[in-house]
């Protein structure tokens, strides 16, 4: 028995070794050994060739006899390229004979392409067909970018510091959230060392969008702040960055839609370029990026979104339909006109009827609400006619209340309306009338236009007609922004504009300096009957330019123009800029082939000076168009433009100059006369002689006594349209010696307006206006001053009634002068002398209708009184 | 009679060992070699996302789906106070025991951490949940917090870290999360004014983990553990653990480090080696170390093919690197550490920040960045070979070393705590086939299947998911053996189920 379980126990322990240390015959030997041989032709089942998906399909294939797996291709093409393809996916071992990708396909509404490859150890096999189906975007009308979170975005590092944060107080009225960006002087404003922070600020929100369907950006946008450039800027899908302006009004609530087709692509910084198109339908990132935001700033955001265009046409003016207004609407100003919408809303007329109790004082408008966004366009196009009995005097005027609620006008004399009535204004030729916003041109968003007449007294009625926006540059208009360079060199003399607005045709100026303005002027003209024009620009921006192209002549070598500087010195402390604040002139010239010269002039003249400046003064700018570069000869030359600009600095940072932007606007610069001449030398001069005052008597300076001036040599012109009015000399005189002058007009009738221009030396001081007068008994009369301050032109008047019809001596100070004209507060004073531009007489009276005159003589300007001195003293005189 | 016995069983024994010596073929995983008997598994770093914004539609069902596969038991996630803090006031003293904040927890980032938390809390998955750095602005100039100077010394770190503990782990109830991350490689200075540990040192450090285990312990949260080192490479290791495990072994739970290795030293198994050197150095330090207290790669990944602007791996998308990766695992395990987690798993989540915009880290198992091309969205070939790692080296099993090297190939066998699932993972770093039979001593109590998984470019097998599938399913039990041809340049995974 022992022995026996000893035997069983040695068995055991011999065998319990082997359970596990030894190799047994249980052991899996396994191969992976494939299949080979020839593979079976199988074939693709789905997708379909050429069916359509919104989402990524799953791919499935027949079995393909003999194949241990399969590899699956997908790619934007043919040619299952990974080099060369946009889109190629491969998938190696798959074992079933169906696949569902995990990946996207961004790329949508596109074909895409697909295969399957059969493999075993030895052979592959691909299938039979090839398969294609098309990878369909799902549209959208609307895409919301949520603004919520401010951690969303975050401030460019390198750009000026901002803080970003939300605001939930509906800021905008439309239930949502506001992201605001808020940004300190101190901050903005770090200096040349710091360039690349210069006012320059980049908040990016990285969150990626598709975008098919779309085709415009809308949100909602208020900035308050310095005159920054601020852009909505977007990364697409190869990395490019693209942008577009946001066109501001500032300290308004505005509403933006920016088409896509309206970005541009940054280039510079190098930011990525790679196809240069706007690969719009995937983006990785929006941003708003301010530039030049130098100072204090906030700015709010909301309700951002793309959209399509289309669906927001409604916020748009396109064409006015007169009759979508009620006229219970309609508002008015000094005037009640009586109003009327045709039918079709195509036309709108108001009338003046002169009836009794009913009369027009002079001027009136009739206020018609729009409030929508201006559609894209840079002039407005319309009908306009006038019937009545002021065709001579009567002068149109379309005003509109822009975003931040500056007023803009437009005047359209009568006389000079087209014989078909129809015009093409561009935004350009509104000039500002009345300031509340920031003064800078903003026609993106129309709270109210205004139609209205002045000048008129009697009766008549104004119809507009097919009022609506327009590009200039499709508008018909024949040779745009060309003009004629005439046999004696004369590019523009300004005096041959049949209508204002024609120069706008022949002249073309920049945007970026936001503040271009052309106006035809005679009231700061040289010379009499003289028209010269006004060009404007802000200060520190890059530079308001205005050019005219022509076709060159041989026989010239220089450049001649009169130019006269009004800008505006900025009356901060804080700038280290000395002296005047006159604009530096940055002339181009341009060759038929397209290479560019430059010459500059630093600080214009105050007075009207003419510059000649040589050709070869001229330093070469810009490479041309063709390989072949023309000298700068006159016959080579096809344009000009005048660039304005003026910089504004704080201090000095390692010898450099800080700049301090002041950002004043409506700094004016007179141009008049542009010519090719000839000449060696560049140099420049007074165009004429100024009043001075007189030798014995520094605080009197005499202007006319009439004795010595014939009829060619008077300077007083008869400016007003109508047929009563004469200008003669006469030897009816206070002390029976000399001349006098003799002015005609008719009672129970409009003014007649006398011109006298008046430049005088600074040296004059004046604080009234000495003259000799003889009327009729009956006549009143119009002493109007005016003179150009700070780019605005501010009209005094006296009214003197019943002018007696003996000889008086008037002195009139100042002080006894009314404004009449001028948006500032300027007043008429010993300071503003030197500014004076012209004087006016005006006459009329309301006794009869009779043609009558009265008499003008020894005008002077005296120092010698205060400026509250009213005195008339009879003088006699003989006839 | 007695002695009789026990003279046959020597005898007995003695031939037996004998024949098994001699007639032993292939590599066996005896009990005796295990290198691991408490092996936290292998993991993922799974970080907040810093762009929400920028991923493709449905990517948080891709994610997920892809955890799912992957099935990670360790995570690391890692937030930024920068995101959490504003409305930061000094009240105008120097005395920071006053200063003043205030935390947004509502914002993109705490919302995706917490979505990612949460998975991790359905999953059970282990969390060290960490903060990359100090807040503030590298630039002097524009840093308002001032605390980049003392590093994570300041006190104001340790009350921000019990803030934001408190808040996940008491107000949003996260059980999930184990570890605190007292920042990230704090032995990675860089330059003064570009990064936040410029002016770090070790004492600094030691000084926030003290702060911070004060600051936990005090408000109770005295379960989570805080990280030692979370250093990167070995020079900075060997600087740091050491001094870890001989100060402040009370104060750390959890030794880890990070380390990118260059394909020369996981080619040569120099990695293993040097690797071993280190643990066992801290090992004699604190002899918890691999045992109680993990020894965690917190961040794994190869050198080679990093672009250093763009912190991307050119290599990522390559078979070589799923390989390497897995040798990589292979040799950490052998060498004692006791859980690697791998740099990282979707490209989306982390970005470099430049002049011209950011561009992302490029290092991931996949991408759902909606802009990345189709190829770099689908799941690359290392999420494949992770997904077999992950799967078949289940947390808290032993791991064991073979009986015997062999050149070129690198193999370990792993068996689960409760016996009833066991592996082998095999990687020929060769270039020939290597056939080879795997025998596991420990019993295993399978369904007698054996699931064969082979990485390599060629015979990589993937379902119609997408998902890595088996190449065989053989009769079997790895107690008895398998043998197997493992093609050059692969590795092979043999498991008693389906990973």
């Amino acid at each position: 028995m022992i022995i026996k379980r000893l035997a069983t126990i040695i068995v055991l322990c011999l065998f319990m070794p082997l359970c596990f240390s030894c190799e047994k015959t249980e052991e899996a030997n396994v191969s992976l050994s494939r299949k080979s041989g020839e593979i079976g032709a199988f074939s693709l089942v789905s997708p379909t060739d050429g069916a359509e998906f919104t989402q990524v399909p799953e791919f499935v294939w027949q079995e393909a006899p003999g194949a241990d797996s399969y590899t699956l291709e997908i790619c934007s093409s043919e040619n299952y390229s990974q080099a060369e393809d946009k889109v190629y996916v491969k998938k190696t071992g798959i074992v079933s004979t169906a696949y569902r990708l995990g990946a996207n396909l961004k790329d949508k509404n596109e074909f895409y392409y697909w295969k399957v490859t059969a493999v075993n150890a030895d052979r592959s096999r691909v299938c039979e067909n090839g398969g294609r189906f098309y990878y369909k975007a799902e549209t959208s009308e609307e895409i919301e970018i949520d603004l919520s979170f401010a951690d969303e975005w975050s401030v460019h590092e390198l750009g000026s510091e901002a803080t970003v944060s939300v605001d939930n107080s509906d800021f905008f009225g439309n239930g949502k959230p506001s992201l605001t960006v808020s940004f300190v002087e101190e901050n903005t404003n770090k200096g040349p060392g710091n360039e690349e922070s210069d006012g320059w600020i980049v908040i990016t929100n990285p969150k990626e969008f598709e975008m098919y369907g779309v085709d415009a950006f809308y949100f909602n946008f208020y900035y308050s702040g310095n005159d920054a450039e601020v852009f909505i800027r977007v990364i697409d899908d190869d990395n490019e960055y693209w942008n577009a302006p946001v066109k501001l009004a500032n300290n308004a609530k505005q509403t933006v839609i920016i088409r896509f087709d309206d970005f541009t692509l940054r280039t510079k910084g190098g930011t990525t370029i790679a196809n240069r198109v706007f690969d719009y339908n995937h983006i990785k990132g929006v941003e708003f990026v301010y530039e030049k935001s130098f100072g204090d700033g906030v700015t709010y955001i909301s309700d951002l979104k793309a959209v399509r265009f289309d669906n927001y046409g409604h916020l748009f003016i396109d064409k006015l339909d007169f009759s979508q207004t009620d006229e219970s609407s309609y508002t008015f100003d000094s005037y009640r006109f009586s109003t009327a919408v045709s039918e079709d809303g195509r036309e709108f007329t108001y009338s003046y009827p002169n009836a009794a109790g009913d009369r027009i004082n002079g001027y009136g408008f009739v206020r018609v609400p729009i409030n929508k966004l201006l559609a894209d366009g840079d002039s407005f196009s319309f009908g306009l006619s006038y019937e009545g009995s002021e065709a001579n005097n009567a002068t149109i005027l379309i005003r509109l209340i822009e975003e931040d609620g500056d007023r803009w006008v437009y005047r359209q004399k009568v006389k000079e309306l087209p014989p078909e009535g129809r015009l093409v204004v561009p935004f350009a030729a509104f000039t500002l009338s009345e300031y509340r916003g920031d003064g800078s041109r903003q026609f993106y968003y129309i709270q109210q236009f205004q139609y209205g007449i002045e000048g008129v007294y009697g009766r008549g009625t104004v119809k507009v007609s097919d009022f609506g926006v327009c590009s200039l540059a499709h508008s018909g208009i024949e040779n745009l922004y060309v003009g004629t360079l005439s046999p004696d060199g004369t590019i523009d003399s300004f005096n041959d504009y049949a209508n204002s607005v024609n120069m706008y045709y022949v002249w073309q100026n920049s945007l970026s300096n936001k503040d271009e303005s052309m106006t035809l002027d005679s009231v700061n003209s040289y010379g009499r009957n003289n028209v010269c024009a006004k060009f404007t620009y802000k200060s520190d921006m890059g530079p308001a330019t205005y050019g005219v192209m022509f076709e060159g002549r041989e026989g010239f070598n220089a450049l001649k123009f009169w130019a006269m500087d009004k800008s505006v010195k900025s009356s901060g402390a804080a700038y280290v800029n000395s002296g005047s604040a006159n604009a530096t002139l940055i002339i181009a010239l341009y060759l038929s082939s397209g290479e560019e010269y430059r010459y500059v002039i630093n600080g214009l003249s105050s007075e009207w000076t003419s510059y000649v400046v040589s050709f070869e003064d001229f330093t070469y700018a810009s490479t041309g168009f063709f390989a072949e570069s023309l000298p700068l000869a006159s016959e080579n030359v096809a344009g000009v433009a005048f660039g304005l600009q003026y910089y504004y600095y704080g201090s000095y940072l390692s010898g450099q100059a800080v700049p301090y932007p002041a950002y004043t606007p409506s700094n004016a610069v007179y141009f008049d006369n542009i010519m090719l001449t000839s000449a060696d030398e560049s140099s420049s001069g007074d165009v004429g002689e100024k009043l001075m005052p007189d030798e014995n008597d520094p605080n009197m300076c005499p202007v006319d006594d009439f004795d010595s001036l014939t009829a060619a040599t008077l300077p007083y012109v008869i400016a007003g349209t109508d047929d009563y009015s004469s200008l003669a000399l006469s030897e009816d005189t206070a002390s029976g010696n000399g001349q006098s002058l003799k002015l005609g007009y008719k009672g129970n009738s409009p003014s007649v307006s006398y011109a006298r221009e008046l430049d005088f030396d600074a040296s004059v001081s004046a604080k009234a206006v000495r003259f000799k007068l003889k009327g009729d008994g009956k006549a009143t009369v119009y002493i109007n001053i005016f003179f150009v301050h700070a780019g605005s032109t501010y009209k005094y008047r006296v009214t003197l009634s019943n002018v007696s019809d003996e000889w008086c001596e008037y002195v009139i100070g100042f002080d006894n002068f009314e404004k009449v004209e001028g948006t500032g507060s300027v007043v008429l004073s010993k300071t503003v002398v030197p500014e004076i531009t012209e004087m006016t007489i005006g006459v009329t009276n309301g006794a009869d209708g009779e043609i009558s005159y009265v008499y003008f003589d020894d005008l002077a300007f005296d120092g010698n009184v205060g400026y509250k001195t009213f005195t008339v003293t009879e003088t006699g005189g003989e006839e | 009679m007695k002695r009789v016995l026990i003279l046959i069983i020597m005898a007995t024994l003695a031939f037996s060992a004998a024949a098994c010596k001699n007639n032993a073929k292939g590599t066996v995983f005896y009990e005796k070699n295990d290198v691991c008997r408490d092996f936290n598994e292998l993991g993922v770093e799974w970080g907040v996302y810093e762009e929400t914004g920028k991923l493709s539609a449905g990517a948080w069902e891709r994610i997920t789906a892809a955890a799912d596969r992957l099935n990670p038991r360790l995570v690391r996630c890692m937030t930024n106070f920068d995101w959490l803090v504003y409305d930061f006031d000094d009240k105008g003293t120097a005395d920071l025991s006053d200063d003043e904040w205030k935390y947004d927890f509502d914002n993109k980032y705490m919302v995706n951490a917490c979505e990612i938390l949460d998975y991790c809390e359905k999953k059970g998955i282990s969390v060290a949940f960490g903060v990359w750095n100090v807040i503030g602005n590298p630039d002097p100039e524009k840093d308002v917090f001032k605390m980049i100077p003392n590093a994570t010394s300041d006190i104001r770190w340790a009350k921000m870290t019990a803030d934001l503990m408190e808040y996940l782990v008491r107000t949003k109830g996260y059980t999930c999360i184990k570890w605190f991350v007292n920042s990230n490689e704090p032995n990675y200075s860089g330059a003064v004014g570009a990064s936040k540990n410029a002016y770090n040192t070790y004492a600094k450090w030691e000084q926030g983990v003290r702060n911070v285990r004060a600051a936990l312990d005090a408000i109770g949260l005295n379960n989570i553990d805080i990280v030692g080192g979370d250093t990167t490479g070995f020079i900075g290791s060997a600087d740091y653990l050491p001094k870890i495990a001989g100060n402040i072994p009370d104060k750390v739970n959890n030794y880890g480090v990070h380390m990118y290795i260059s394909n020369y030293d996981i080619d040569n198994a120099l990695y293993g080696q040097n690797m071993k050197k280190l643990f066992d150095g801290v090992k004699n330090i604190d002899p918890a170390v691999g045992g109680e207290k993990p020894f965690i790669i917190w961040e794994a990944g190869l050198l080679d093919g990093k672009n250093v602007i763009t912190d991307c791996n050119a290599y990522i998308a390559n078979y070589s690197y799923g390989l390497r990766m897995a040798d990589y695992t292979v040799q950490s395990l052998l060498s004692g550490v006791s859980g690697v987690c791998y740099w990282d798993l979707d490209d989306a989540m982390h970005f470099m920040y430049g002049e011209n915009g950011m561009t992302a880290k490029e290092w991931g198992m996949f991408s759902t960045l909606a802009s990345a091309s189709p190829l770099m969205q689908e799941y690359r070939p290392w999420f494949h070979s992770s997904v077999i790692l992950t799967n078949l080296l289940q947390q808290g099993s032993h791991i064991y070393s073979p009986d015997s090297e062999k050149k070129d190939l690198r193999v370990l066998a792993s068996v689960s705590k409760d016996g009833k699932n066991g592996g082998v993972v095999a990687v020929n770093r060769g270039r020939e086939a290597v056939t080879e039979t795997f025998r596991i001593e420990r019993g295993i109590e399978s369904e007698g299947k054996i699931y064969v998984y082979v990485f390599n470019e060629r015979d990589l097998k993937l379902g119609p998911d997408g998902f890595v599938t088996p190449n065989l399913v053989v009769e079997g039990n790895l107690n008895d053996g398998l043998k197997l041809e493992i093609p050059a340049g692969s590795m092979a995974a043999l498991s008693s189920r389906p990973l």
